[in-house]
């Protein structure tokens, strides 16, 4: 049993004033003829709104925490329609990137499109493959071979870098295709805007619709290039790939060979008998000992006999190490004087 | 941090009221409101449909709330922790609640957790059956059988509990 003075303690600590027990009284007994649901109701309106003062405290506490945490935030925003609050829509939300979450992911999908989505704000369609790596606000995509579609989602804060060999391309929300093949680098926006960097230091903005190609800077790139327009009957592109590989500086011999023979099959191909000929002269004169120096007698032999110099397909014919049926009965016909 | 502001501005009532309702009698809203944005910050990232944002802080104060029940209860029951739990619940910070309001309020806590959401979104907060389903991502049937337990409960205990107040020491003493 209590002391008594325990039960007087109790008494002056747990009796409320008579007008509090009047007016709980009234507020039960009022809903007490209402059925379940709106019993309920009625008395949890006697619950009041947070006090603004626990609003101000509590959210000077949240930016006193969030401040302490602050090296590792970042801002942005994202939209956010809302639903629960009576207040319905709102539209303003934010990215917060305490700690960058790393990446890095082989993709490769060969003869069929396949789709990543390393970050909630980038999407990646492709077919080709690639490196991904970087950080989910930084993400970067060493994009090998193929067309990469890429999406990320607008002022989201994500620094969004595909490096091919031939360009950069930076994003901040957009989506766009990126198509790396032996032509070189092709981006195509389809909205929002891209930086593009060219390796070979030309750069420009694109915004929706619009497309920008980087080339090859290195010899075989060009030399790439020029097969591919080469296959496809473009001799125009093809001889301007590889007489852009020519120009460049300290070429390997076997690349400016190849090159060499892609620029006069451009030539012939353009009607330019005489400027190939001329060509390929001069480069067996400088590399006698040339891979393609087979190869290269042949065409000179054949442009000579076309322009009627016998005399002048005579050496070549004879220089061959193998002549087909057709060059002997050249060789045979155009005897040295 | 500018970024949240109207974020908060919006959201910081509804959280909190969220913490009071919700919470129960060990919850401490005001530390678990603080919880909830600190929690929203680091994962707003991760939010995959932003029209679902009233869902997805729902679900983060469910799981905020679970924890600080949790550690409210190792605080209450493991010897040896240097604990006060007495009135956790932010109740004492807030003096100007009405003598209804905290019977109430008990009421309330008086239910499970699970009972507390349903009735507190659907009879306090207004909103509809389904859209308490969609908030926290149960089954439409599952709502409407808890909010009808919870309703009853909530009747009972709300009955029960004006009668302490009314003679709060006429029982002292008894099975002690």
């Amino acid at each position: 049993m209590p002391s008594r003075d325990e039960v007087e303690r109790y008494v002056d600590e747990t009796t409320p004033p008579d007008e509090v027990v009047e007016r709980v009284e009234t507020d039960v007994r009022a809903a007490a003829g209402l059925d379940d649901e709106a019993f309920a109701r009625t008395l949890l309106a006697a619950l009041p709104a947070v006090p603004e003062h626990a609003v101000t405290r509590t959210r000077a506490r949240i930016e006193e925490a969030a401040r302490a945490r602050q090296p590792g935030w970042r801002w942005g925003w994202v939209a956010a329609p809302l639903g629960v609050a009576a207040a319905a829509a709102l539209a303003v939300v934010v990215t917060a990137e305490p700690a960058p979450v790393e990446l890095s992911e082989a993709l490769s999908a060969e003869g069929s499109e396949a789709e990543s989505r390393p970050t909630p704000h980038v999407r990646l369609a492709y077919a080709g493959s690639g490196q991904l790596s970087g950080t989910d606000q930084a993400p970067r995509l060493a994009w090998e071979t193929g067309t990469v579609h890429v999406a990320v989602t607008p002022e989201q804060g994500v620094d969004f870098r595909v490096n091919t060999r031939d360009a950069e391309i930076r994003v901040i929300g957009t989506e766009f295709d990126v198509t790396r093949d032996t032509l070189g680098t092709r981006v195509a926006v389809a909205e929002g805007k891209v930086g593009v960097a060219c390796e070979d230091g030309s750069e420009r903005v694109l915004r929706g619709g619009e497309s920008w190609e980087c080339l090859p800077t290195t010899a075989a790139g060009l030399l790439g290039r020029a097969r591919a327009f080469q296959a496809r009957g473009d001799h125009g592109q093809m001889l301007m790939a590889a007489e852009k590989g020519l120009a460049l500086g300290g070429v390997d011999p076997a690349l400016l060979a190849e090159l060499t023979v892609v620029r006069i099959d451009g030539l012939v191909a353009l009607g330019s008998d005489a400027e190939a000929r001329g060509l390929v002269e001069k480069y067996l004169v400088a590399h006698p000992g040339s891979s393609r120096a087979a190869e290269l007698r042949r065409i000179a032999a054949a442009l000579a006999l076309q322009q009627g110099d016998c005399a002048g397909a005579w050496p070549h014919l004879d220089a061959l190490p193998e002549r087909t049926a057709d060059e002997e009965g050249w060789w045979a016909s155009c005897p040295p004087e | 941090m500018a970024a949240w502001s109207p974020i908060m501005q919006l959201w910081l009532p509804t959280v909190l009221g969220w913490c009071v309702r919700l919470g129960g009698p060990a919850v401490d809203p005001e530390d678990a409101a603080q919880d909830v944005f600190i929690v929203a910050m680091d994962r707003i990232h991760s939010l995959r449909q932003p029209d679902r944002f009233g869902s997805w802080m729902v679900g983060i104060t469910r799981r905020v709330l679970s924890k600080h029940r949790r550690r409210g209860w190792v605080k209450r029951w493991v010897p040896g922790l240097d604990i006060t739990v007495t009135d956790t619940s932010g109740r004492g910070r807030w003096p100007e609640l009405s003598e209804t309001a905290q019977v109430v309020q008990a009421s309330l806590e008086s239910l499970s957790a699970k009972q507390r959401e349903v009735l507190v979104l659907c009879d306090l907060e207004g909103h509809t059956q389904q859209e308490v389903a969609e908030l926290l991502d149960v089954p439409l049937g599952t709502v409407k059988s808890r909010l009808l337990r919870a309703r009853s409960r909530f009747r009972d205990t709300a009955e029960r509990a004006s009668t302490p107040v009314l003679a709060p020491a006429t029982s002292l003493g008894e099975g002690s």
